[in-house]
């Protein structure tokens, strides 16, 4: 009777061990799905204000793109080339010295006498700026020279018989 | 007295289960007193509870997009918007609005007194939303940031002050300032197309609200971020080139100082493909300051205002009679005295040209000539030529406003109409329709209908396709090729001397008209609209540039003088810069000047009958004395019999010699 009580005992605490230790198992599988849990939770909240930096970095970065390019424009707009100019000394073109830039790129195309080029090109203005000859008017000897140069380089004749 | 086992075993069974029950009212109760605050809380204060929560998490931000750039055909940005920042106060959540202003004025450098009214209306006005200062910069809203940090306050968004925060804005500039202006227009703060390609494209260009739902912690961190998707505002490409339009516009500038015009407009347009290069006004607004822009400058004059265009038109009349093969450019043409009467009314020329050929009739811009050949081309196909060449319809340029300008059917023309007419008067076109007009004769007979969009960009960067441009024979090529074969001859030996290119040859035709007073109901004699059209290289046309000067008043104030030096300036540079093969030698334009051939408005022309029902653009007789003078001057040269080559060489020596009065100014014309 008693070595059946203890066979009995003996079962029933082991069966007791395994349901404590079942139990301790889910507790701690719980316990880790909640530190999981907790982590992931807390990684992506990290995941996002990164994701929320860099988005507003890419917002930053196209705006200071845009503000470049901007910049660049109005840099190179007329007016800014103008002021530029003006700081640097340079003034804005006579028509005489524009027509005179006009006659003396087609004089080279001509191939003009080198006596007249040259005149154009030597010709001494103390007061202009030297390093272009297209500053100043061209000498009168220096036109009247160009206009027979181009007489005799058979143009057609600017009367109303000859168009 | 002792007490039974089993009643004992009762008495500690009834105890114990006295203790449960106890326990277990008390569980009950508890659970009971939370399940009635849960029911209180979730269920008859859920809805402000969810949004106490929703407040205190989420952000909900409306942005809008930055509005899409407006590009020249070579990438260069016209018009362009930033983003920047508004500083605003939400006046309910600032508890001492006296302290608070006095401190953000401090800060800021702002009138202390004012910023407290403004927060104090708000706050009375229960407004959540009170500007403090207006579209900054980014440095300078991190230097107000700077400012208005406050150490001991812990807020989620910047500026670290109570009550104030940032709003998302952006501003639109035009870096090339005055260029183009009437072109691409402007946008108000709103963000609004108000002129322009602004105003035309505004759908493709408006920038869509973006609702952004923003997850923030306790320390308003931002973790996540959800974005209402909305397609991207287009992205435009016009067909203007900033460069051209940049020269169009200081010739322009030039001349009309020069000539003491009251405005200009200049158009340069492929004639192939119908593409404007170049669309001047002067003068002109700077679009980032619009409040300064006078609102007549605001206006694209090419395509808003129209004028009788005078004897440009006679390109239509020739054309209408070499497409219906009346003549070819070297049949003669006899002008008699230089006068023609037709229904009553006299037209008369204001220099005879006696028998010249057609070309030659066309290049003296003689009035006579064109009547003659209006009368018989007839009422029927001259308008339908007029209607072909685009003239009373708009181009259908995508630019807001254009007007279709006046052409009135034939059964509303009076006896003399088609003469009028055919001498460019009783007729109102646009600047652009005229253009096209040449344009399709540059272009051997096809009218391409002019453009202003090149492209549009989607978000993606691919272009989105764009119609082609319509494409119509309106005269056949071999009309064309004679029409410019004439044109050429004006450039050449007539009125368009000024016109002529150094090392390419031009073809147009220079315009001077009357202008029409609303006040005495007929044209005024003493007010001009000055143009020249022109064409370049000659022979295969590259560019078609038009020159249009309004009222011009110092010295000659003829198409010839006034418009041709700004078709010559221009169409010069743009054919070196396109790198268009040369076709003609260098010519010496100082030498050309001298032989200008003055051109004027048909003298002696009509005169407003008394009673009649003057139209807008009928000629009427000058009355400056001068010009009777000249007209008998004239006449003496032309009853003259002489060949044809020999009389337009007497009448090139006359011209030369004649004295010419304008304005009270007499200016003598030398050889």
């Amino acid at each position: 009777m008693t070595k059946n009580r203890k066979a009995i005992q003996r079962k029933s605490e082991q069966k007791r061990g395994r349901t404590y230790a079942l139990i301790l198992v889910c507790g701690l599988l719980v316990v880790s799905g909640f530190f999981f849990a907790g982590r992931q939770h807390f990684s992506s909240m990290d995941y996002g204000m990164k994701n929320s930096r860099l988005r507003k970095q890419i917002d930053d970065l196209e705006s200071e793109k845009r503000r470049l390019l901007l910049a660049r424009e109005i840099s190179s707009s007329p007016l800014e080339i103008k002021k530029a100019a003006k700081k640097v000394g340079f003034g804005e073109p006579t028509i005489d010295q524009t027509q005179m830039a006009q006659l003396t790129s087609v004089t080279k195309d001509k191939a003009v006498p080198p006596t007249a080029a040259a005149t154009v090109a030597t010709a001494p203005d103390k007061t202009l700026i030297e390093r272009t000859a297209l500053v100043k008017p061209a000498p009168q000897a220096v036109t009247t020279a160009l206009a027979n140069n181009n007489k005799t380089a058979s143009q057609p004749k600017r009367t109303m018989s000859a168009e | 007295m002792k007490r039974s086992p089993k009643s004992r075993k009762k008495n500690l069974r009834q105890v114990a289960f006295t203790r449960f029950m106890l326990i277990v009212a008390f569980f009950v109760l508890w659970i009971g007193g939370i399940s009635v605050r849960l029911f209180h809380l979730q269920v008859t204060q859920h809805a402000w509870l969810k949004e106490k929560a929703v407040d205190l998490r989420q952000d909900v931000k409306h942005d809008r997009m930055l509005r899409g750039t407006i590009f020249d055909r070579n990438e260069r940005a016209l018009a362009m918007s930033l983003p920047v920042k508004t500083l605003y106060a939400n006046p309910s959540e600032i508890t001492d609005t006296d302290a608070a202003a006095k401190a953000i004025a401090k800060a800021l450098k702002l009138d202390a007194g004012q910023l407290a009214a403004q927060l104090r209306q708000g706050k009375e006005g229960n407004k959540k939303y009170v500007a403090i200062a207006k579209k900054l910069d980014d440095e300078i809203a991190q230097k107000y940031n700077k400012a208005l940090d406050t150490p001991d306050l812990k807020k989620g968004d910047l500026p670290n002050f109570t009550g104030l925060h940032w709003k998302e804005d952006q501003k639109r500039s035009y870096p090339y300032n005055t260029l183009a202006a009437q072109v691409i227009g402007f946008s108000n703060a709103e963000d609004d197309g108000k002129a322009g390609v602004e105003q035309s494209q505004d759908d493709i260009l408006h920038g869509a609200v973006i609702r952004k739902l923003q997850e923030r912690d306790r320390l308003g961190r931002v973790y996540d971020e959800t974005t209402s998707e909305r397609e991207k505002p287009s992205d435009i490409v016009l067909t203007i080139n900033s460069a051209y339009q940049y020269m169009a516009e200081q010739a322009l500038e030039k001349q009309v100082r020069v000539s003491g015009a009251k405005s200009g407009m200049v158009i340069v347009m492929v004639p192939k493909t119908g593409e404007i290069l170049a669309m001047a006004n002067y003068p002109s607004f700077d679009p980032n300051i619009i409040t300064e822009a006078a609102s007549e400058h605001i206006s694209n004059k090419a395509i808003q205002s129209v004028y009788s265009p005078g004897s440009v038109f006679k390109l239509v009349t020739y054309g209408s009679g070499l497409e219906k093969k009346l003549f070819t450019p070297n049949d003669m043409i006899d002008s008699g005295n230089g006068t023609i009467m037709v229904a009553d009314r006299k037209f008369s020329d204001s220099h005879g040209v006696g028998r010249v050929n057609y070309s030659q009739a066309f290049a003296l811009s003689s009035n006579v000539c064109a009547i003659k050949t209006a009368l018989g081309v007839g009422k029927d196909d001259f308008y339908s030529l007029v209607q072909r060449l685009g003239f009373g319809s708009r181009t259908g340029v995508e630019l807001p406003g254009e007007i279709q300008g006046l052409v009135r059917s034939p059964e509303k023309w009076n006896g003399d109409s088609l003469a009028s007419m055919s001498i460019g008067y009783e007729i109102d076109v646009t600047a652009l329709q005229i253009t096209g007009a040449f344009a399709t004769i540059a272009n051997d007979g096809v009218r391409v209908q002019p453009h202003i969009i090149k492209e549009i960009r989607g978000s993606n960067e691919q272009p989105k396709t764009i119609t082609e441009p319509k494409q119509t024979q309106v005269v056949s090529a071999q009309t064309a090729r004679d029409l410019r074969t004439m044109l050429r001859q004006v450039v050449l030996t007539g009125t368009g001397k000024r016109a002529q290119l150094n090392g390419y040859t031009a073809a147009g035709k220079t315009g001077t008209a009357w202008k029409f007073n609303a006040k005495s109901k007929s044209v005024d004699s003493s007010k001009y609209i000055s143009s020249f059209i022109g064409m370049a290289p000659a022979d295969n046309p590259e560019i078609v540039v038009a020159v249009v000067m309004d009222e011009p008043k110092v010295g000659g104030r003829d198409g010839g003088m006034v418009s041709a030096p700004v078709f010559r300036e221009v169409a010069q540079q743009i054919l070196e810069d396109m790198k268009v093969a040369k076709d003609a030698p260098f010519k010496q334009e100082t030498l050309v000047a001298s032989n200008d051939i003055p051109e004027t408005p048909p003298v002696d022309a009509i005169k407003a009958k008394p009673g009649d029902k003057t139209e807008k653009g009928t000629t009427a007789k000058p009355t400056d004395p001068a010009d009777k003078n000249k007209t008998k001057d004239i006449k003496k040269t032309t009853d003259k019999k002489l060949d044809a080559k020999g009389k337009m060489t007497a009448i090139f020596k006359r011209r030369l010699t004649l004295k010419r009065s304008q304005n009270g100014q007499t200016r003598k014309l030398e050889t």
